[in-house]
């Protein structure tokens, strides 16, 4: 069954199943055949305002239900839907030629004038209400639905780099309908499910969760980051899925209030529920690495958490599940994926339907570094099979870092930049799977007195100012004497040996995060 | 001490592992630079922060809580967003 066809077919969705979402600070609801018949309006309504199929539209919004009616409206009208995070892009209207836009739908506002303003369409379908759309309401004015076939694509996907320009890739429909039926497979999703989502709709993965609603019957909670907790508490769902920086955040934050108690799994299972709902069947996580201590936190008392992993190029690539989990790893290979090691330990993926097989939008030299012939892709992560086929990544073979909240850092730029003050030999920056970057600072010379300390503080500050958020270094440890040869922390090529620096000064670092001397 | 910052302070003191009940916190340091709290660490702290001081979350828009740099910040919003 291909769920994006499913999707984009009027009709035929539960009445007893819902949407939830949050508009004017008020939870709402929609069943989700309240949902498809106003996306089937808006899609209609699209059509006469002269979008044609393969016509662009662009979204530039927090999660909402119009983000949600928007996209389906697009697949139901056969328009490919650019999702922008919100947040990252600022200036929507600098968005229509870049991504040849002809629609687009932005809670910040804009003004251009070769690009339709959706949102008066979507306001206007949302304010008739669902009322007006039982079956048979549109009198005939449901279209013929849009057929899709495999290689064709619903959407543009970017990358979750904190900077510069993202790179933008198409995403088929056989990816997606592939992914959507090898995580049903592994799940079972349906009627007695709630899935809360709260990662941005910009990540075609969040918005697989209303497909996988529409298509198998269950409960779906769409709402912005902010409001995840509070919603939660409300709806009390059953699947959460979120950045493994979300996990560690609950973790953190329950460990700090002193309502645990060491050993006493029942009370941290009580104190998590009282935060997530009493009724949760697993938690899901990806995008960044997770540490074993968090995993252990979860699924020790009792709340299994499912760590799996994939890439914006490859879809879901592996996903540990009921039944097959092995905390640690990152689960073993989704049915139509293939994998193999290169000869530089490097991870190489291979997909019976390819997500696609080059960027749309990337910087020149990107398409070749990461697509191979054939449609496979070089992750860039160090990995390892163990002899059940369960897969554990081991590290990165560049100089990028993921935080905690999914976003890609490339740190070589910035530890050039801390590097060119004259109290600083070498800066080498960490933050794998951490909430912020942090530094290990070589310094030129040492004993390292207070003045030079607060020369290489006020150094970091002016390179902090002109860096967005997730690319600051937020503390900093200056080693007691300069990297060596000798002391294994540098090459024979006098370059900084990251893993070898982690180690050395692996209690530093982890006091930089706050964890007690 | 007002009540709203009694809790901020406390909060915060249990988010950044402070030994002192958050007595002697800075209020206007940087949240994310100076105290070190990601965004998401930011949300649980507002969660806990507004459920003590019985103003629901959703009280407060996106916007509100995308404008938060400091403590001090936290205090004047949640003020503004209890009945006198």
């Amino acid at each position: 069954m291909s769920v994006v066809n499913a999707v984009a077919a009027t009709g035929g969705k539960s009445g007893d199943h819902r949407i939830a979402y949050l508009r004017k600070g008020r939870l709402e609801s929609l069943t989700l055949a309240q949902l498809d018949a106003l996306a089937a309006r808006l899609a209609h309504d699209l059509r006469r305002a002269g979008f044609e199929r393969g016509d662009r539209v662009g979204v530039l919004a927090r999660n909402g239900i119009e983000w949600v009616l928007l996209d389906l409206a697009a697949i139901k009208a056969g328009l490919v839907t650019a999702g922008f995070e919100f947040g990252k892009f600022k200036e929507p209207g600098g968005l229509v030629e870049k991504y040849r836009l002809k629609g687009m739908f932005s809670d910040v506002g804009f003004h251009h004038p070769s690009v339709t303003d959706l949102r008066p369409l979507v306001d206007e379908v949302l304010a008739r209400g669902p009322g007006e759309f039982g079956p048979g309401a549109f009198g005939g004015a449901i279209d013929e639905p849009v057929r899709y076939g495999p290689k064709d694509c619903t959407t543009i996907k970017f990358t979750s780099g904190s900077t510069g320009e993202p790179k933008g890739l198409a995403a088929t429909v056989g990816s997606i309908d592939a992914s959507l039926a090898a995580v049903q497979a592994l799940f079972g999703h349906g009627p007695g499910d709630d899935v809360l989502v709260f990662l941005p709709l910009s990540l075609l993965q969040q918005r697989y969760w209303i497909y996988s609603a529409l298509a198998h019957r269950h409960d779906v909670t769409v709402v912005p980051y902010e409001f995840a907790l509070d919603v939660a508490a409300k709806v009390q769902p059953t699947v959460v899925m979120g950045v493994p920086g979300f996990f560690e955040s609950i973790k953190k934050h329950l460990e700090r209030s002193g309502d645990l108690v060491p050993g006493d799994a029942v009370r941290r299972r009580e104190r998590i529920e009282a935060l997530l709902g009493a009724r949760i069947r697993y938690l899901w996580t990806g995008s960044a690495p997770a540490s074993r201590d968090m995993l252990d936190f979860f699924d020790g008392c009792g709340i299994p958490i499912f760590e799996g992993y994939g890439m914006n190029e490859t879809c879901i690539v592996t996903k540990n599940h009921p039944g097959h989990n092995r905390i640690g790893s990152v689960g073993r290979l989704l049915p139509g994926k293939k994998a193999r090691i290169d000869g530089d330990g490097v991870l190489i993926i291979g997909s019976d339907h390819p997500v696609n097989v080059a960027y749309e939008y990337c910087a020149p030299g990107d398409n070749e570094r990461i697509f191979l012939t054939g449609g496979e892709v070089r992750t860039g992560d160090l990995a390892r099979f163990d002899e059940d086929g369960y897969l554990y990544i081991l590290g990165r073979a560049d100089d990028l870092v993921v935080l905690g909240n999914g976003k890609n850092v490339y740190v070589r730029k910035i530890e050039e930049r801390v590097r060119r003050h004259a109290a600083v030999e070498e800066c080498v920056l960490f933050g794998s799977g951490e909430p912020y970057l942090v530094a290990v600072v070589s310094p030129a010379e040492a004993p390292v007195g207070p003045a030079q300390r607060d020369a290489i503080a006020a150094h970091v500050d002016a390179v902090n100012a002109t860096l967005p958020r997730d690319e600051r270094i937020v503390k900093i440890f200056i080693a007691p004497e300069p990297f060596s040869i000798e002391g294994g922390l540098l090459t024979s090529q006098f370059k900084p040996k990251r893993k070898e620096i982690f180690k050395a000064f692996g209690r530093e670092i982890a006091q930089l995060y706050g964890v007690p001397a | 001490m007002k009540e709203i910052e009694k809790i901020v302070r406390q909060r915060l003191s249990k988010a950044v592992n402070d030994q002192d009940e958050g007595r002697s916190l800075n209020l206007d340091d940087e949240l994310g630079d100076g105290y070190g709290l990601g965004s998401l660490d930011l949300i649980m702290l507002m969660s806990s922060v507004c459920s003590d001081a019985g103003v629901p979350l959703t009280e407060l828009s996106e916007d509100d809580i995308a404008r938060l740099r400091t403590p001090s910040d936290i205090v004047d919003l949640l003020t503004a967003k209890t009945p006198a």
